[in-house]
C-alpha cells in the first residue's frame, strides 16, 4: 500500500482530468462523424468507461495492492512486462494531446502563429512534474480540479447565451454506424479506465469512497457531454472546422467588447489544468518505468536519480516525437482513430476490467480462506 | 588559598578588554571583594545598592557560604568554573570575587542598552495591540509570559554564534505543540555554527529544510499578540537575542495573507480582505509580465479602447515594450532601494524627485509610456499588501517579466504551473507548505481564504497536527 493520495485527490482527478482532456479537439471531431448527435458516442464511450472506473474503484475498496501487485503472481516477467506495456501506453496517450496542446496554445496564446519552440518549454516543466510522483499529481489535482470547474462554469455562463439547442434537433438521425464509428474515432481520449487502474492501491479507499469516486466520473461525463451539447448549439454545420471551442465559445458574449477578451483568462486558467491533466500521463509513464526498473521514485523528500533519469528520458522521446510530428497532427489523428483504438480498448477498458476482476477474486479468496481458519 | 588577584587575573587574562571593569571593594572587616562586569551591559547602580553596600557593612571576616545571605539580589549563582564566568560576564552579568576563595557568585543584574517597547513597523494593526518585541530577548520572552500565563508555556535556550554566542529561545506548548518540532529546531540550529547570528534571519535559515529555496520555511512575527497567538495554534516560537522578529515553524503560506486584524473584526470584513490580499498578490506578480505578453504576442487580451489609448502613449517609445518595462522596474527598485538606506530627509527628497520629476521627465521625453509607469507602480502597490511575501514576490515579478519578454503568455502560465508543482509538495516541519488548499485540509478553510467566525473555529489547526485539538470550549 502506498499513501501517494487521498480520495478526494482522487475524485478530482476523476472529474476535472477527464473533462480537461476531451473538451479541445473531441467535439469537432464528434461533430464531424455524427454531427447534432455527437452527445451519443460521447455517451457510448463513457457508459463503456464508466462500468470500467466503477469496477476498478470497487476492487480498490477490497484490496490495498496495486495493479502490478496484483498481477505479480503470474510471475516476474509478466509484471515487468505489463509496467512496460503501460508505461508505452502512457507515453502513447500523451502523444496526441500534447499535439493538441500545441497547436491550442500556438492559436490561443499567440496573435500570429509562433513556431514549435514556443511550445518546447513544456517539456522543462514536464520533466519535473514527471519526476516528482503520484503525490504531486494529487496535491495539483487539488489546486487544480476547484480553478478548472470555476474556469468552466465561467466559460460557459459567458457562451450559453448564443446557444441555440434546437441545432441539436432532430436526435438520433445520424446512422448507427456513424454513431459506432465516432465512438470508436473519439476512443484515444479516453484512458479514464486506465489511469483509474494505476491509481489503484495508491490511496486507502474505505467504504463509501466507491460511491464518491464514481460520482465524481459521472459529473465529468455529464460535463463534457454538457459541453458537447452546447458546443453544437452555438456552432451547428460549422462545429467539424471549430477546433479549440473552449478559446471560441464565448467570443460572442456581449461584454467582451467592452472588457475585452476576458473569457481568455477562464481559458487560461482551464489550460493550466489542461496541462496537468497532461502530466498525469507523463507521471503515470515515469512511475511505470521506474517500477519496471524497481527503483524508488523518491529517496527521503527529494527526487530519486532513477526518477529524474526515466523523466528525461520519457520527456526527451516525446519531444522527440512532437518535434517530428509538428506538422502532421492530423495524420497522427488519423492513424490513432483508425488503429490506435483497439490499443486504448485494451489499455483503457478490458486490462481495467480484467485487473478489477482479478482484485475481486483475490478478496473474495482471502475471505474464504479467513472462513476456514 | 586563592588570593583575589590570582583570581581577578584568571578572568582578566580571558577578557583583556578596556570595557571590563574591575571594582575592588573591603567589607568593614577588612575582607576584600572584586566585581567584574561589562561597563554598559550590568546595572551599576543596583549592583552598589544590592551588592557593594551589604557587602560592606559586614563587620566581620565572612567565607563564601557567609556572603551569600548578605546579598540582596534576586539573582545569584555560585560557581567555581571560571570559563562559565568569563561567559556570564560577556552576557552583562557580575562576577564577584572574594579574597581567600576559589568560588564565585554572578550576580545577574544586567541592563543591556535597548530600546523601548514600542509598536513596531510592520505588521500594524489599527484595531487591536501595538506593543512590538525589541531586540532584548529578555523582554521578548516576558511580553510573551505576560500573555501565556498557562504552565504549558515551555522556553528553552539554546546559543548559537561562534563569537557572538547568542542566545536563542524555543518557545512552545508542551500540551498543545508536536513535541518533534521544538526538538527538530534545537537539533537543527546545533547543527549550525556560525560566527555571528546577526539576526533571526540567520536562524530562519539554519532551521529551514531548504535553505536556499526562494520560498521560506518559517513565519516571522514581530508582535506578541501575533506570536503567541501561534504558539496556541500549535507552533513553535523562535526568539532571538539582538532581533526583534520572532520566527514561527511550522509555516504554511496562507499565514502570510493572514492579519492579526483579521481576528478582531467581522469575519465578512475579514474574508473580503484575505480575498483582496490574495488578488494583490497575484496582480502584483503577474500583471508587468502579462501588459509585456499582451503586447508582444497577444494583443486581444486588452480591451480595445483601451488598447487605443495604450497605442497612443506608447507610439514613439524607442523601446519594446519588454525592454521598457524592465526598465521601469529597474527603476522603480532602485528607488525602492535608495528610499530605504537614505538618511530620511534625503529619502523624502528621492521620493519626490524619482515619483514625480523622473517620472513626469521621463514620459515627456517619450523614453517610457503612462501605461507602463501605472502598471508598475500599481504592481509595487500590491506586493506591499502583504510585506511579509515581498523578497519572494518581487523576484517572482522578475522572473515572470524575462519569461513573459521572451515565450509569451503561454510562458506566464507555464511557470504559474511550475510554481503550483514546486510549492504543493514541499513542507516545513512535516506540514505542506500550500496546506490548507493543497492537500485540502477542510476543517482548515474555515481559517484559510474564507475566515470563519470566532464560534466556528473551536479547533486549532488540523494540518499542524498538535496535540491538543480544542482551543474554544463554550460553557452552556
Amino acid at each position: 500500500m502506498n499513501d501517494s493520495l487521498c480520495t478526494r485527490q482522487v475524485c478530482f482527478i476523476m472529474y476535472a482530468y477527464p473533462v480537461a482532456g476531451k473538451i479541445l479537439m473531441m467535439p469537432a471531431l464528434l461533430s464531424f462523424y455524427c454531427k447534432n448527435d455527437l452527445v451519443f458516442p460521447a455517451v457510448l464511450c463513457f457508459l463503456a468507461q464508466f462500468a470500467v472506473v466503477w469496477a476498478v474503484a470497487y476492487a480498490c475498496t477490497r484490496t490495498q495492492k496495486t495493479f502490478f501487485e496484483l498481477i505479480g503472481g503470474g510471475g516476474k516477467v509478466l509484471k515487468k512486462a505489463a509496467m512496460w506495456l503501460f508505461a508505452l501506453f502512457f507515453a502513447a496517450a500523451a502523444l496526441v494531446p500534447l499535439l493538441e496542446q500545441k497547436l491550442f496554445v500556438q492559436e490561443i496564446f499567440y496573435d500570429t502563429i509562433p513556431s514549435l519552440i514556443i511550445f518546447l518549454p513544456f517539456f522543462i516543466l514536464s520533466v519535473y512534474v514527471g519526476s516528482k510522483g503520484l503525490r504531486n499529481a494529487g496535491r495539483t489535482a487539488d489546486i487544480a480540479a476547484p480553478l478548472f470547474v470555476a474556469a468552466l462554469a465561467a466559460l460557459l455562463i459567458m457562451s450559453v447565451g448564443e446557444s441555440n439547442l434546437s441545432w441539436l434537433l432532430p436526435v438520433l438521425k445520424t446512422p448507427v454506424g456513424e454513431l459506432l464509428n465516432g465512438a470508436r474515432s473519439a476512443l484515444y481520449n479516453f484512458t479514464d479506465g486506465a489511469v483509474m487502474l494505476m491509481l489503484m492501491g495508491r490511496f486507502r479507499a474505505r467504504r463509501g469512497d466507491c460511491k464518491k469516486i464514481v460520482i465524481s466520473y459521472a459529473a465529468s461525463a455529464l460535463t463534457v457531454c454538457a459541453f458537447l451539447a452546447l458546443f453544437y448549439s452555438i456552432f451547428s454545420v460549422i462545429s467539424p472546422d471549430q477546433y479549440f471551442a473552449v478559446s471560441k465559445m464565448a467570443i460572442f458574449f456581449s461584454a467582451l467588447s467592452l472588457v475585452g477578451r476576458i473569457d481568455l483568462i477562464a481559458a487560461y486558467a482551464m489550460e493550466a489544468c489542461m496541462l496537468f491533466a497532461l502530466l498525469l500521463y507523463v507521471q503515470l509513464c515515469v512511475t511505470c518505468v521506474c517500477e519496471a526498473l524497481g527503483k524508488e521514485q523518491t529517496a527521503g523528500r527529494n527526487v530519486s536519480p532513477a526518477s529524474a533519469a526515466a523523466s528525461v528520458a520519457v520527456n526527451v522521446l516525446l519531444a522527440a516525437l512532437v518535434v517530428a510530428f509538428n506538422e502532421m497532427y492530423l495524420p497522427v489523428q488519423q492513424f490513432y482513430r483508425m488503429y490506435m483504438w483497439a490499443a486504448f480498448a485494451l489499455f483503457s477498458f478490458i486490462l481495467p476490467a480484467a485487473g478489477a476482476a482479478a482484485a475481486l477474486l483475490r478478496g473474495m479468496k482471502g475471505k474464504e480462506a479467513g472462513r476456514e481458519k | 588559598m586563592c588570593s583575589l588577584e590570582k583570581n581577578i587575573e584568571r578572568i582578566k587574562g580571558v577578557l583583556v578588554s578596556e570595557d571590563v571593569i574591575t571594582y575592588e571593594f573591603s567589607s568593614a572587616a577588612g575582607k576584600r571583594f572584586a566585581l567584574i562586569y561589562v561597563d554598559g551591559l550590568a546595572e551599576k547602580a543596583q549592583l552598589g545598592e544590592l551588592v557593594v553596600k551589604p557587602l560592606a557593612a559586614v563587620a566581620k571576616d565572612a567565607s563564601l557560604s557567609d556572603v551569600r545571605p548578605v546579598l540582596a539580589s534576586p539573582e545569584v549563582k555560585e560557581g567555581s568554573d571560571y570559563d562559565m564566568a568569563v561567559k556570564e560576564i560577556s552576557y552583562g552579568g557580575a562576577a564577584l570575587l572574594v579574597d581567600g576563595e576559589s568560588g564565585f557568585f554572578i550576580i545577574g543584574l544586567t541592563k543591556p542598552p535597548g530600546r523601548a517597547v514600542a509598536e513596531p513597523p510592520t505588521q500594524i494593526a489599527v484595531k487591536g495591540p501595538r506593543e512590538g518585541f525589541t531586540e532584548d530577548i529578555k523582554v521578548n520572552c516576558a511580553l510573551v509570559r505576560k500573555r501565556l500565563k498557562t504552565p504549558s508555556l515551555r522556553m528553552e535556550t539554546v546559543r548559537c554564534g561562534r563569537r557572538s554566542d547568542t542566545a536563542v529561545t524555543i518557545c512552545y506548548l508542551s500540551d498543545v505543540c508536536d513535541p518533534s518540532v521544538p526538538e527538530k529546531v534545537k537539533e537543527r540550529i546545533a547543527a549550525n555554527q556560525i560566527d555571528i547570528v546577526a539576526d533571526s534571519s540567520y536562524i530562519g535559515r539554519f532551521i529551514s529544510s531548504r535553505p536556499r529555496s526562494l520560498f521560506k520555511r518559517c513565519a516571522t512575527a514581530e508582535k506578541p499578540d501575533i506570536f503567541c497567538a501561534k504558539l496556541c495554534e500549535g507552533r513553535a516560537g523562535i526568539i532571538v537575542d539582538g532581533s526583534p522578529i520572532a520566527l514561527t515553524v511550522p509555516y504554511m503560506l496562507a499565514e502570510d495573507f493572514q492579519s492579526s486584524e483579521d481576528y478582531f473584526i467581522s469575519s465578512y470584513r475579514a474574508t473580503i480582505l484575505r480575498v483582496l490580499r490574495v488578488i494583490a498578490v497575484i496582480v502584483g506578480i503577474f500583471l508587468p509580465a502579462t501588459y509585456v505578453a499582451a503586447q508582444l504576442f497577444k494583443l486581444q487580451l486588452i480591451p480595445f479602447r483601451l488598447l487605443i489609448n495604450i497605442s497612443s502613449s506608447v507610439s514613439g517609445i524607442p523601446l519594446s515594450p519588454s525592454v521598457e518595462m524592465f526598465l521601469t522596474l529597474f527603476v522603480l527598485e532602485v528607488l525602492n532601494e535608495a528610499s530605504i538606506r537614505m538618511p530620511k530627509y534625503v529619502g523624502l527628497a528621492i521620493s519626490v524627485v524619482g515619483a514625480l520629476v523622473l517620472g513626469e521627465t521621463a514620459v515627456s521625453a517619450g523614453i517610457i509610456s503612462t501605461p507602463a509607469i501605472i502598471i508598475v507602480a500599481f504592481s509595487a502597490i500590491c506586493l506591499y499588501v502583504v510585506p511579509d511575501l515581498m523578497e519572494t514576490t518581487a523576484t517572482l515579478r522578475w522572473i515572470n517579466l524575462i519569461i513573459a519578454g521572451s515565450v509569451g503568455t503561454f510562458g506566464i502560465v507555464l511557470f504559474a504551473c511550475f510554481i503550483i508543482s514546486y510549492l504543493v509538495t514541499e513542507q516545513a516541519y512535516g506540514v505542506p507548505l500550500t496546506a490548507p488548499f493543497a492537500p485540502m485540509i477542510s476543517r482548515d478553510l474555515k481559517d484559510g481564504m474564507f475566515k470563519a467566525d470566532m464560534f466556528n473555529l473551536p479547533l486549532r489547526p488540523e494540518a499542524l497536527g498538535g496535540k491538543n485539538k480544542v482551543r474554544l470550549r463554550k460553557k452552556k
